[in-house]
């Protein structure tokens, strides 16, 4: 008897669990089982327990008490169900000054413009309670994603907290907070749905990663060969194949071209790499390079330092030092030695370099970047009028570029280059006549975008950033700026202090007092 | 019949030393946060202006603050004007007079939670009108983030009033009445901080939890699914609130 009352408590608790979380979570596994256990529990109790049941439904009080608990169900499902229609379509009305929290227009426009049939996925990797700026950030992209739901209503997000679901964020490659992962769905099968990663992404970052994986024309990167260059091929740790997969996540094709045999660089080409070449460009080669960065081409230019006691001797030449130079930049004849990473690992050739210099690219980026077997990068003061130098990537203090190279003992003496020194610098070549200015990044090492670094520390992040910057395209939208502030008020101290007189003494006293005279008066009564 | 009971109600309120009482106690707690408010709006306001910055605005330095402060204390201090609702009555053994009257059960609850409504929005209208006259008298707040957060704190009422007389309704007991609704209240206020959870733990934050559906009102927002979520459990509440009153005939 008891035992069958029992079952049927818990059926109907396991029954009604089964409608809330048929709400929440249709695709929850072994939901359906779970009501096939609730049923069974409560079939069990009448079972059991059929006198007791069987009176009670023949008794009127009974009947009646049955049918208001059916009524209840039928309202709790109706509610339910008016709930999740409102979620799904939420609509929503703005008050703020500046509307900061809905959509721009020409947000709302580019959501519109993108074909019905291709979904978009966003997920937000977020870390949860206890970070009040990673709190403010995830709030702002589900505000976000909120708003672009409403206008499209086949966008879904997801927010994963990297610390409670690490499995998850291990197998998206996930190593900052506040990455997300954004999916755009091809128009039929034969069109692959295409993946950009965003950190900290505001609305101007988001709109413009659709734009870019809504674009059907083709971004290459062309890696450069026959010099020598790290491989795509390559499985091994020194090959680039894991980032030529990561390009194509990013909606970027990954080409080999051999420069010596084609005397032009492809049109379709948005970035060009020059990865750790052994041997030198010839002036020809060098030549065309240039005029195509001129022309408004993105180059990436890494290059190895000259290194100690390898026999073959890989060239520290690279026969592009007079194009850089033109664009401001240079490579020097040292090798960065890092005293932190000897005291740490015992190779004082992986720097690991902790300052990111201000630029859209390394914006929010936390982990360092580590690097082996480096050299210097400086910026030639280039006339700021035509080209602007960034310091991307710096080493730490600890750190120095060794010039002695065939030194016994090396040590931080009057002709090396004292830390921080830069590692990674861009040039932004500024328009000419309307045409977009040329990209060029020289990186003193190649080893951080092998496959034996690249998943190491904050390396594969700013890989991703640093490509995102080259191949941005020219038909990307830029946001007007929002008129978020409003009018402010100020008070004197002598106003303060009448306000909160009036807040905390004489409203809420004034109610107190006239508690106690009706208080009094009921007293009297 | 329905405005009877609720004008009954609300002169019940108004006749009830207690209720001062308690209104006391919410408008001196919500006093004392909002001078704090004041305070540190007003330091920053000097700081930026120090620093060139643009002034802070209302909304955000004020409003949204002050609103959020004031949910918390609505769901700490409702249940103790709500919990003799209908709980009193059927102590009293009033219920079953009001149940012999040619009155709908309905009409019972709705004219109980409208009359509590008209108590809130006197205790508030007038306790806090000195929130908007320092603003309109000082400076120039934006008139739809103050709206907005006044539907919140609304809606809010609405759903503590409903959550307080349907617990009321559940039983005989004020003090259980009370607990309950606390319990209620707040475990729909913690569970929004399962909003930033993975699974289905996040999605029940998300949908169930009251500071997720409270907190875009006091941002000057307006969203279709947060009204639909007051409107909801305000009438659910109200319908088990009904059903419980109902059953009483029978008995």
């Amino acid at each position: 008897m008891v035992l069958g009352r029992i079952l049927g408590a818990v059926g109907g608790l396991v029954l009604a669990g089964c409608g809330i979380m048929g709400f929440l979570v249709p695709d929850l596994p072994g939901l359906p089982w779970l009501m096939v256990v609730g049923l069974a529990s409560i079939g069990a109790w009448i079972f059991m327990d059929w006198e007791a049941v069987g009176g009670f439904f023949s008794s009127r009080g009974g009947r009646s008490q049955a049918a208001s608990w059916v009524l209840m169900g039928l309202v709790a499902g109706i509610a339910g169900l008016l709930l999740h229609l409102a979620e799904k379509n939420p609509k929503q009305w703005d008050g703020t000054e500046g509307a900061v929290h809905s959509l721009q227009d020409r947000t709302v426009q580019v959501l519109k413009d993108l074909p019905p049939e291709r979904t978009i996925t966003a997920v937000g990797y977020f870390v949860g309670l206890g970070d009040p700026q990673q709190e403010a950030a995830r709030r702002r992209f589900e505000g976000m994603m909120q708003s672009a739901r409403s206008t499209r209503p086949n966008l879904t997000f997801e927010l994963i907290d990297p610390d409670a679901s690490p499995t998850r964020a291990m197998a998206d490659e996930v190593t900052a907070n506040g990455t997300v992962i954004l999916t755009l769905s091809g128009s039929d099968s034969d069109q692959p749905s295409k993946t950009e990663r965003l950190q900290n992404p505001d609305e101007q970052d988001l709109i413009n990663a659709l734009v870019r994986l809504a674009s059907d024309r083709t971004r290459v990167v062309y890696f450069t060969t026959g010099h020598g260059e790290l491989s795509l091929d390559d499985q091994g740790g020194a090959g680039l194949s894991l980032l030529s997969r990561r390009l194509a996540g990013l909606g970027l094709q990954v080409k080999e071209l051999n420069t010596l045999r084609e005397p032009t660089i492809p049109e379709d080409a948005a970035v060009l790499v020059v990865a750790g070449p052994r041997t030198s460009f010839t002036t020809a080669e060098a030549e065309t390079i240039k005029q195509w960065v001129d022309a408004g081409g993105s180059l990436l230019v890494a290059a190895e330092p000259p290194r100690p006691g390898t026999p073959e001797g890989r060239s520290s030449a690279t026969g592009l030092e007079a194009a850089l130079a033109s664009w401001g930049l240079a490579f020097q004849e040292d090798l960065i030695f890092d005293e932190v990473m000897r005291r740490a690992v015992g190779d004082a050739t992986f720097p690991l370099c902790d300052r990111y210099g201000y630029h859209a690219s390394t914006d929010g980026l936390r982990l360092p970047l580590l690097l082996h077997t480096a050299r210097t990068v400086i910026d030639t003061q280039p006339d700021p009028e035509f080209i602007t130098v960034f310091h991307l990537v710096q080493t730490s203090e600890a750190a120095w570029g060794e010039t002695a190279l065939d030194a016994e003992v090396f040590q931080l003496d009057e002709n090396d280059h004292p830390g921080p020194v830069t590692a990674i610098a861009l040039a932004e070549l500024h328009e000419k006549a309307g045409a977009r200015g040329g990209l060029v990044v020289a990186s003193g090492d190649a080893d951080w975008l092998s496959d034996g670094l690249l998943g190491e520390f904050g390396n594969l992040d700013f890989a991703v950033r640093i490509f995102g910057t080259l191949a941005e395209e020219e038909d990307l939208v830029k946001l007007p700026p929002r008129e978020t502030a409003g009018a402010g008020m100020t008070l004197s101290f002598v106003q303060k202090l009448a306000v909160i007189l009036l807040a905390v003494l004489m409203v809420p006293g004034g109610a107190g007092l006239a508690g106690g005279i009706v208080w009094a008066w009921r007293s009297r009564l | 019949m329905i405005f009877h009971i609720a004008r009954r109600e609300f002169l019940h309120y108004l006749r009830s030393p207690g209720a001062y009482f308690v209104g006391a106690g919410l408008l001196f707690i919500g006093g004392v946060f909002f001078s704090l408010v004041i305070d540190s709006y007003t330091r920053f306001a000097a700081q930026g202006a120090m620093y060139g910055q643009d002034p802070l605005s209302i909304s955000q330095g004020i409003i949204e603050p002050l609103a959020s402060t004031l949910g918390l204390l609505l769901v700490l201090f409702l249940p103790t004007l709500t919990m003799r609702a209908l709980a009193e009555e059927q102590k009293s053994g009033s219920m079953a007079l009001l149940l012999s009257a040619p009155i709908s059960s309905t009409e019972v609850v709705l004219g109980k939670w409208l009359g509590l409504m008209s108590y809130l929005g006197c205790l508030l209208g007038l306790g806090m009108a000195y929130v908007p006259a320092m603003l309109f008298v000082f400076g120039d707040p934006p008139l739809a983030p103050l709206l907005s957060a006044y539907l919140g704190v609304a809606l809010l009422c609405a759903v503590g009033a409903a959550v307080g007389i349907m617990t009321s309704s559940l039983t005989s007991n004020q003090v259980v009445a009370a607990v309950s609704s606390w319990t209620l209240l707040l475990g729909l206020w913690i569970l929004s901080f399962l909003e930033s959870l993975d699974g289905w733990m996040g999605s029940l934050g998300t949908h169930i939890g009251l500071i997720v559906h409270y907190e875009s009102f006091s941002q000057g927002l307006v969203r279709s699914n947060d009204l639909a979520y007051f409107a909801v459990v305000t009438a659910i509440c109200l319908f088990v609130a009904q059903q419980r009153v109902e059953s009483q005939r029978w008995r």
